[in-house]
Formats: structure tokens, C-alpha cells, sequence
């Protein structure tokens, strides 16, 4: 099974292939150099049911530890004090984040970044982040910008709560577009897209359904209704689709993770509400890796806990804390299809990757 | 402290919580599924259950962590007696409780973007934050009211601390009780909340804190941007500039990020009185530019304009914690410039003005945004020094005039008058706002002020001039005076302007001398020259008496006397 959206970006795929060899070399001196880790959820894993051994390694984080400063307040170019000048001689200074929401990626060095905080994208290219000033003034600003997926045809997809809309774009070209303006939608948040039927899902977080909509936009179906039966809602927020069309979604107030097919039939659930590991408190973000493992992050535990089909908790990662593997509310998981794992570390301003390493 | 008081303790703690349950029921906090619908058919959720995480679950063992027994997650209403809070960096992360609020209001679950961080140091440097909600999770204690300057040493209920002395959102929201709407822990109607917390010097008497003015439904709604809005201004009070949460002007929590912009949506004729209709001032030509200016003023910046951050803002001439409308003689300051800061005649600052011309010193001083508009035999940039007591002559705008005879003053005014820099420099037209905002004339000046060569003499051309000094005294050669007939002489006959010979300001003593520059004499260059020897002066000769040696209109003036 692979993850969802390994298609597109080949370009920049292929650009960054020497990037893997580094990160698996480095990943190896990482491993070799910081063995044995402090803490006990920072172990890493050697133990698996399947007789196989994974481990998840911290790999790096957006913007680097040494570059966050305290208040800094680089993005706020007003009329007066931006420099065009020594931008033109030394290049943009790298935009930092604010408050990330969800991320989508490539790979480790080339992903964007919902910023909640900046109102817009921030695309990271090799550690320089740029964010994203459309072009057209399609709105007046994005207040509450929440979930992103991927499109065919290097499109991204993004939803903004408070506004109802959700938005399209092709990074590099600036231009921002409602994607059909027409419909209706109730507090949207997460999204994904189903490459097995080409249909964008949409959570509406406040009517608690999903709405699916071809790659247009139109309406197809809507699934779901208030209530804690198998395939209603209560306040869902975060979605994930993988490559086989399974979709996940995170039923946020009923502390449970649902799964359908790509039909959007109920499959199963796993989760409940309570004060330690396995359970739910707030999860947020949801994302699987290319073993199917389900990745779920928790914003008052500050933890990303990693589950199985049936919700048996395999791993839990991270701690509250500023520290590298550790996270101030977590929101939004991406992985990509080489098993990097991306987390929105919302309150930390930061992104940090991950990666799962399996070893048989 | 033994276990068995800390549950009393917890008890105590619960037992308002509970009394409050029945009002949670009803509110947009009960999450619970059965609380939003009718349905029988399944399991009843607990709305306490929603932020208070239930304290009962046996950790799972992570499966691919060997002998790892799982952890028990320290929940946020556990922290209450305990000290063991993971310390934010109050700069970028909520802490305590408001992380409670903060995990559904980020735009999921419910509304969000409450970027709400409080930079480290006092108040001063909140313009570098990128905050744009007001500031939670630091500790609010008497070291931080003493580097503000304008806080409270403690707040006053019903706004409350945390147990870590730091002001969480809960101190301002009660999320179990709806009763004053955004659960508010009381009403906000005349800021009364705001002022649990802050001081503004001066605010109880200020027209924004007593105006019962309301919207008259022209341009837009001038309070849209908040949630709870009265109908009057002294209601909504700080909420008509200042707004909590997402802020457009984000340094202090304005509503909007352009400075002006924040007077001018209620002082543009919808709900501001007439006489108060800012905004049309600034469409003319002369004016003080607010417009020009980004992100440049600030609160605390010095008295003394700096040419490197020169700007001017509606807040560089009114405090509108302060501003009222209490009249005032000149010189002294009236109640629209209460609470200003300014330059004094000697050049110093001052924190809140007493007389007019101390705050048009701030820049029309020591460091002169603007130049000399004529050239004259003397110049002088420094409006301060110009108009200097001790100089020879000077329009009384700081004390009484030197000359003690002046005819054809306009009734009330007499020789022993002081007069406002304003009742020159201000908005032009009948019915206009006081003070210098714009106007069709250059210089800001009230009336016309007519300064070119051969100008006809008429009502209108020296307009402003005529305003104070009767017209009568110039423009007819019939008087039985001689300064009478030397003015009519050159005003009408050869239409030379009065500021030809005449520097309105005044002629500092330290260039000028009381025989040369009395009566204001300063010569415009560009029409007076001197004599074929190079002789250019003035000479006081006493009483209605004098002479001049200079060139003037292609006559020689060889010491010609009156």
C-alpha cells in the first residue's frame, strides 16, 4: 500500500533524489551518535509483532533551532521598511512560520505549510521559506486556514473555516481561485483527495459530514450527521485518504478515529476518550504511512500516537515541550511516500520531520 | 499539605463548576451529542467530559516499545495545586488552562486564530510581536503593572489569575456561563471589563469614554468589528478603536493597521458630530498628511520629532484616552490636545501640554519638518526661537505682543491678547473643525494669505491678516495717522503684501535686533533689495516713526521716513 499523492511534483522529485542518500546517511550517524535516546517514549523501536523493527527518527525541523528567535517579526513587511534592495543583493530572508496547521510534501526539502497565523502558504524549499502573496485578491485575506491536499496537476488545495471556501492553487503561480464558489459548505477543515475516484472530501466540521466533491468541485455526495452511531460525527475535523482509497477521518468530539471505503462505507473505529496513552483527549491531524500504521496527534497531550487497524497503540511520540521530538499542540500529519513524517507543531511555530525506518 | 485537605480543596474547587452546569447545558459549549439533538438511541456524553478529560484511563503499552507501560497525560484541570507546569515561552505558547480553550479554538472545531502570546518585557515592545490577540499566559504581577505604568497592581474581580499568578483566557471568559454573550465573566459595556485591569489617566472625563454619539447608518459600521457591540461610543468604549482578538492593527490591538483609519471610521460623518468630520479635511491639498505614514509613530517615541522617523498620525496631536471637549483661552491647550506631549519654549519636553504651541513644537522646532516658505532678509527654520518672548517682535502666541499700540485691532482683541497658532494655521471654510487638519490655502492657513508681488489689495487677498486687523486701517488713504497712509500706500497703491515686510512668526533674538525687526520687520527678499551700496534695513525711529534704506519696486529708498 502506498500513501496517497506520490504523483506530481516529479519534477521536484527528481531534483532532490541526492536528498535521500544524505538523509539516509545522516539518519544513520543520528542513529549511531544519539543511541541510546534519554527518555522512554524517545526509544526507538525494535520490536514488532510482524518480526519486523520499526523505528521513528527525528530528521530535521522548519525553521532550524538556531534561526527562531523570540517575537521575531520578519513577515511584517510594511510600506516603509522593506529592503528591496538587499534583497535583490543577498536574496529573500527565509519566512518563518507562525502557526501551522497542515503540511504536504514531497519530500524533506520541499513541502508546503498552512500557517493558520501568516493566512496563507508557506512553500519551504531547501530550508527558505517563502510565503505565497497571491496575486488576484479573491478574498481579502485567509483568517482561518486549516486543511491542504494535494490535486493532480501540481495543484493544492486548501480550506479556510471561517470563510466556507475552499481554495486552489498551483505554487509558483500565485493565482488564487475558490473552487466552485458556488457551493455551500459548513466551517470546512480537513481535506483530502481520493486518487482511486478522483474526488476531493471535504470534513465540514460544523454541519459534522463529510462532503465529497469531484475534482471539480461539485457536489457528489455528502456522508455523516451529528451523532456517535458508526458514521456520524461529532465535531470531525482532520482527513486522510491513502493510496488505496481507505479514508480516515478524525471524529474529533467523539474522541474516535472512523474508517470507510472509498465509497464512503463505514469500515470500523477504533478510540475513546481518557487521560492516557492509546486514548484521545483533542486529536487533531491523521495520517497513515506505507505500512498502514495510523498517525494521530493529540494537542493536549502534545504527543503523535501511532496506532494499527484496529487501534491497538503501536508507538507515542514526543512530549509537551520546545525541544527537538517534542510539541506544543500538535495539529496536522503528513507522510510522504518514502515514510517522512511531517508535523505541524502548531505552538512551536515549527515543523519537524520524522521518518519511519523498517527494518525486517 | 496532606492529602486529605488537598480533596477538600478539590471539592470546594467543584462545587462552583457543578452550580454552573446547568448554564453549560444551554451554551455553545455542550458539545455533547445529545446536548445539539434529540437521540435516544445511544450513549449519553458527559458535557464536562469535553475539556475536562476524564481521569480514569489505564495506559496502553505502545507495542513496538518494548516493557513500555504507557503514560498518564497530566491533564490541564490537574494543575490547579500542582507546580510541575511545563514553563512556555509566553512569547509564542499559551500555557495552563488556555491550552484547554486553544485545542478546539484553532479554526477546527471552533472559531480560531487566537495567536494570543505576550512578548517577554513590558508593553513597550508589543509592536514587535506578531500577535494580533491580546496577550495570555504571562505572569501578571506588581513587577509587570510597574514597567507598564498603566496597569492595576492586581486585577479586579470578577477577572481572575490562574494559580500561577497569569492572566489564561479564562480570565476574561467564563466558558461555563453565556450569560454577557462570548462568556464573558461580565459585561463589557463601557469597557468596564478592560478596567479591571488597565489605567488610562484622564479616560472618565474623555469624550470617548462619555459620548452618547452613535452610528447615524452612513459608510459602514465603525464597530462591525466587534463581536458584542453597543450602539454608543462611551459603550463600546476601548472596543472603538481596540479590538481583542484578531487584530488588524496588531502593535496595540487596533481594529485596523492604518493609524488613521481608526479615527477616521467614526470621524468621517457617520457618527463623529459635523464640526468633528475629520476625514474631508484631509481631502484638501494643505494639510497635515496622516495618509504618508506606515508604522512609524509610536506611543512612546520622543517629544522632539527625529528628521529619520519624520510622520505625523492622529495621535501625534490628540490622546484619545484624554481628549474632551473643555474650551480653553490661548495659549493654553484645550480639551481635543489633553494629554499630548510637547516641547516647551525652552526646548524641553513636556509629558502632557499646557499651552497649544508646546505641541506644535514637537516638530516645528529644533528638528524643522518643514522649511522657511519665504526667503526673507533673516531666516529662520526654528518656529520655536521665532516666536521666543524675548525677541523683538513676535504675534503674542506665547505672551502678550511687544507693541503696545497696535491700531485697528478687531474687536475683542487688544494689544495685551494672546492668540492659538490655530487661528492662523486651521482648516479653512465656515464651519470647519478646529484646528490645522487642511486646507485649500498653503501653510494650512485659515484664509487666504495672498504673498506674491502686485497683488491687488482686496478684502479676500489678505483675508487672514484681516481677520484680526481691521481692513479699514489700510485700504483707504484718508486717516489721521501716518501708519495708515504708509500702509495704504504700499498695500493699494503699490500692491506690495503685507508679507513683504512683515515675518508673522517673529524675528529671533538671536539674529534680529528691537531697532531693525520691531513690528515684525523682516524683509522678503524676493522683492525688497538692498540699496547700490548694499544698504537693507529697518529703523525703528519711536513712536509711529521710522525709516528705510533699501529698494523696493524699482524705488530707491534713501532712509525714507515717516
Amino acid at each position: 500500500m502506498l500513501p496517497q499523492n506520490s504523483f506530481g511534483f516529479t519534477n521536484l522529485i527528481k531534483m532532490n533524489h541526492e536528498f535521500y542518500l544524505k538523509s539516509l546517511l545522516a539518519g544513520t550517524l543520528i542513529m549511531v551518535i544519539f543511541f541510546p535516546v534519554r527518555g522512554q517514549s524517545q526509544n526507538p523501536v525494535n520490536h514488532s509483532q510482524n518480526k519486523k523493527n520499526y523505528s521513528i527518527h527525528w530528521v530535521s525541523q522548519f525553521p532550524e533551532a538556531k534561526s527562531r528567535k523570540k517575537s521575531d517579526n520578519k513577515e511584517r513587511k510594511t510600506r516603509k521598511n522593506k529592503n528591496w534592495f538587499s534583497d535583490l543583493i543577498f536574496g529573500e530572508k527565509s519566512a518563518d512560520l507562525v502557526k501551522p496547521m497542515s503540511v504536504l510534501a514531497v519530500n524533506p526539502d520541499t513541502f508546503w505549510v498552512a500557517d493558520q497565523g501568516i493566512g496563507s502558504i508557506l512553500q519551504v524549499f531547501n530550508q527558505v521559506g517563502e510565503i505565497t502573496q497571491f496575486r488576484n485578491k479573491a478574498v481579502e485575506s485567509i483568517p482561518s486556514i486549516v486543511g491542504s491536499c494535494f490535486m493532480p496537476n501540481d495543484k493544492i488545495l486548501f480550506t479556510d473555516s471561517k470563510l466556507n471556501k475552499i481554495f486552489q492553487f498551483v505554487p509558483g503561480d500565485k493565482e488564487l481561485q475558490i473552487l466552485n464558489d458556488s457551493i455551500v459548505l459548513e466551517q470546512p477543515t480537513g481535506i483530502a483527495y481520493s486518487v482511486v475516484n478522483k474526488q476531493i472530501w471535504v470534513v465540514e466540521t460544523k454541519a459534522h459530514r463529510i462532503a465529497v466533491l469531484n475534482d471539480k468541485g461539485k457536489l457528489i455526495k455528502q456522508i455523516g450527521g451529528r451523532g456517535n452511531a458508526p458514521g456520524e460525527f461529532n465535531f470531525p475535523t482532520y482527513i486522510w485518504i491513502d493510496r488505496s482509497g481507505l479514508v480516515y477521518v478524525v471524529d474529533a468530539m467523539n474522541f474516535r478515529v472512523q474508517i470507510f471505503d472509498k465509497n464512503g462505507e463505514y469500515i470500523s473505529a477504533f478510540g475513546e476518550i481518557g487521560d492516557a496513552s492509546g486514548y484521545f483527549s483533542r486529536p487533531k491531524g491523521i495520517a497513515t504511512d506505507s505500512f498502514g500504521h495510523i498517525y494521530v496527534s493529540d494537542a493536549l497531550f502534545h504527543v503523535i500516537q501511532v496506532f494499527d487497524r484496529t487501534g491497538k497503540l503501536l508507538y507515542s511520540l514526543g512530549s509537551q515541550g520546545q525541544e527537538k521530538e517534542q510539541f506544543w499542540m500538535p495539529a496536522g500529519i503528513y507522510i510522504d511516500h518514502k515514510d517522512f513524517i511531517y508535523i505541524a507543531d502548531s505552538y512551536n511555530s515549527r515543523v519537524q520531520i520524522f521518518q519511519l525506518i523498517c527494518a525486517d | 499539605m496532606n492529602d486529605l485537605i488537598k480533596i477538600q480543596l478539590l471539592i470546594l474547587i467543584c462545587i462552583p463548576l457543578v452550580a454552573n452546569s446547568q448554564s453549560v447545558a444551554s451554551t455553545k459549549h455542550n458539545l455533547s451529542v445529545s446536548g445539539a439533538i434529540e437521540n435516544q438511541n445511544y450513549s449519553v456524553q458527559s458535557m464536562c467530559e469535553f475539556c475536562h478529560t476524564p481521569h480514569s484511563a489505564n495506559p496502553a503499552s505502545p507495542a513496538w516499545i518494548r516493557n513500555n507501560p504507557g503514560t498518564r497525560y497530566i491533564m490541564y484541570d490537574e494543575m490547579i495545586s500542582s507546580t510541575s507546569n511545563i514553563e512556555a515561552d509566553p512569547s509564542r505558547q499559551p500555557d495552563g488552562s488556555s491550552i484547554l480553550c486553544l485545542s478546539c479554538h484553532d479554526g477546527t472545531i471552533a472559531p480560531g486564530n487566537t495567536n494570543s502570546t505576550m512578548p517577554p518585557g513590558s508593553s513597550s515592545i508589543l509592536g514587535t510581536d506578531l500577535s494580533d490577540d491580546h496577550p495570555i499566559s504571562f505572569v501578571y504581577d506588581a513587577t509587570l503593572a510597574a514597567s507598564d505604568g498603566q496597569l492595576k497592581y492586581t486585577p479586579l474581580f470578577p477577572v481572575t489569575l490562574d494559580a500561577n499568578s497569569k492572566v489564561q483566557c479564562a480570565s476574561c471568559h467564563d466558558p461555563h456561563n453565556d450569560t454577557y454573550a462570548n462568556f464573558m465573566v461580565a459585561s463589557n459595556e463601557f469597557s468596564d471589563l478592560c478596567f479591571k485591569c488597565h489605567d488610562r489617566t484622564n479616560w472618565s472625563l474623555s469624550s470617548h469614554s462619555t459620548s452618547t454619539a452613535g452610528w447615524n447608518g452612513s459608510g459602514t459600521n465603525p464597530w462591525s468589528h466587534n463581536e458584542t457591540s453597543f450602539s454608543n461610543v462611551a459603550q463600546n468604549g476601548c472596543g472603538n478603536c481596540h479590538v481583542m482578538h484578531t487584530a488588524g492593527g496588531k502593535p496595540r490591538l487596533m481594529k485596523a493597521a492604518l493609524e488613521e483609519k481608526n479615527c477616521l471610521d467614526c470621524h468621517n460623518g457617520s457618527v463623529a458630530s459635523t464640526e468633528k468630520n475629520i476625514e474631508t479635511q484631509f481631502t484638501k491639498p494643505y494639510r497635515h498628511n496622516i495618509f504618508g505614514y506606515d508604522q512609524i509613530h509610536e506611543p512612546n517615541e520622543p517629544a522632539l520629532i527625529t528628521l529619520s522617523k519624520k510622520h505625523v498620525e492622529c495621535a501625534d496631536c490628540h490622546d484619545p484616552h484624554a481628549v474632551n471637549n473643555s474650551p480653553a483661552n490661548a495659549p493654553y491647550a484645550n480639551g481635543f490636545l489633553a494629554g499630548v506631549m510637547g516641547i516647551d519654549p525652552n526646548g524641553n519636553r513636556i509629558d502632557a501640554i499646557q499651552h497649544e504651541y508646546e505641541l506644535c513644537f514637537r516638530c516645528h522646532s529644533d528638528n524643522p519638518v518643514t522649511g522657511p516658505t519665504t526667503s526673507r532678509q533673516i531666516e529662520q527654520a526654528n518656529t520655536r526661537l521665532e516666536f521666543a518672548p524675548t525677541n523683538a517682535s513676535f504675534h503674542p502666541v506665547e505672551i502678550e505682543g511687544r507693541n503696545t499700540n497696535v491700531p485697528g485691532l478687531v474687536f475683542p482683541l487688544t494689544e495685551s491678547s494672546i492668540i492659538f497658532c490655530s487661528d492662523c494655521h486651521a482648516s479653512n471654510g465656515t464651519g470647519a473643525p478646529a484646528g490645522p487638519h487642511g486646507s485649500i490655502y498653503p501653510q494650512i492657513l485659515k484664509y487666504q494669505y495672498e504673498k506674491t508681488d502686485n497683488t491687488p489689495e482686496s478684502a479676500f487677498a489678505y483675508e487672514l491678516c484681516y481677520s484680526c486687523h481691521t481692513r479699514n486701517q489700510y485700504n483707504t488713504e484718508t486717516g489721521d495717522n501716518v501708519q495708515q497712509q504708509i500702509h495704504y500706500m504700499h498695500v493699494v497703491e503699490e500692491q506690495t503684501p503685507c508679507n513683504a515686510c512683515h515675518d508673522p512668526h517673529g524675528i529671533s533674538n538671536t539674529q534680529g535686533n528691537p531697532v531693525s525687526n520691531s513690528h515684525l520687520i523682516n524683509f522678503d527678499r524676493s522683492i525688497v533689495q538692498p540699496r547700490s551700496g548694499g544698504a537693507l534695513y529697518f529703523q525703528d525711529d519711536g513712536y509711529r516713526s521710522g525709516r528705510c534704506n533699501l529698494m523696493c519696486h524699482g524705488s530707491d529708498h534713501d532712509s525714507r521716513n515717516y
